[in-house]
């Protein structure tokens, strides 16, 4: 996997990049993170991304923006988390960054691969957001910097 | 979360008449379902062809409501959307499921009425 020798300072918005194509900064609660997930994919539909994509942008965005809700600032009442992305030719570029507690270990978790042969009773219900970001990106590097969580990612519009 | 109920066959159809099953609807999700479900034997296909948007929350409940129904009724679904299908077949979930490609196709074969 790319390592953290990957993230060079604020790639998005290095005064020597474009800015980026949409930037927001909305509360680390359900309802805003589902309007800022709408509002990422019209931005980038308006700019001729197609549906396929798309679909992998908001599933990608909702599994990272979930967790940082729910374990980043799950001891917190409040939280801000900053979005940002660029649109290129062959891929989207992203940068999300919160102000909650850091990932274990300070790793991104690996993809669980689930027993599926056992009992019903025993399926899992959860533990499939990282895989699914995994799965689905590229480019994905993590830095913790300063009390911040920056996370790093890649979704290509070529390999879908 | 708005899920219709029809009976066919020996079949429990339900489908969803929502365009997400997400973090915000995963809650509402399995306590329709357990409604919906309560007071009959039937085993069930949940029609998702309305569904535009899962994510792991999404995933999860579905999962929750296949246990909830127990090991005698099992729970079938149909009618993915690409991006619906994707999601169960990068978390392997495919596997776990009977995927129909319609409620008719579930109903037009014996399979879906066995676990």
């Amino acid at each position: 996997m790319p390592d953290g020798s990957f993230i060079e300072p604020m790639t998005i918005q290095s005064k020597t990049s474009s800015p980026p194509d949409v930037h927001l900064v909305f509360p680390a609660r359900e309802i805003a993170v589902r309007r800022a997930l709408q509002s990422t994919c019209q931005a980038l539909k308006a700019l001729g991304t197609e549906a396929a994509a798309l679909g992998i942008v908001e599933i990608v965005l909702a599994e990272v923006t979930n967790n940082i809700v729910e374990h980043a600032y799950s001891a917190q009442s409040s939280g801000t988390i900053t979005l940002s992305c660029i649109k290129r030719t062959t891929n989207i570029r992203f940068e999300v960054i919160d102000q909650g507690n850091m990932l274990p270990g300070g790793e991104i978790p690996s993809k669980q691969e689930h027993d599926l042969t056992i009992d019903l009773d025993n399926l899992p219900e959860g533990g499939f957001g990282w895989g699914l970001i995994r799965d689905m990106t590229t480019n994905l590097a993590y830095r913790r910097c300063e009390g911040q969580n920056i996370l790093r990612f890649s979704i290509s519009l070529t390999e879908l | 979360m708005n899920i219709t109920s029809e009976t066919s066959g020996d079949l429990q159809i339900l489908k969803v008449e929502e365009t997400r099953i997400d973090a915000i609807a995963a809650i509402q999700f399995k306590d329709t379902v357990r409604k919906l479900t309560a007071d009959q034997d039937n085993a069930v296909v949940l029609d998702l062809s309305n569904v535009e948007f899962i994510d792991s929350s999404g995933l999860g409940a579905i999962v929750a409501a296949m246990k909830l129904l127990g090991r005698d009724r099992p729970l079938h679904l149909a009618g993915l959307t690409p991006i619906v299908a994707k999601v169960f077949t990068l978390t392997r979930m495919e596997r776990v499921f009977k995927i129909f490609k319609s409620p008719l196709d579930a109903l037009k074969t014996n399979e879906a009425k066995s676990a």
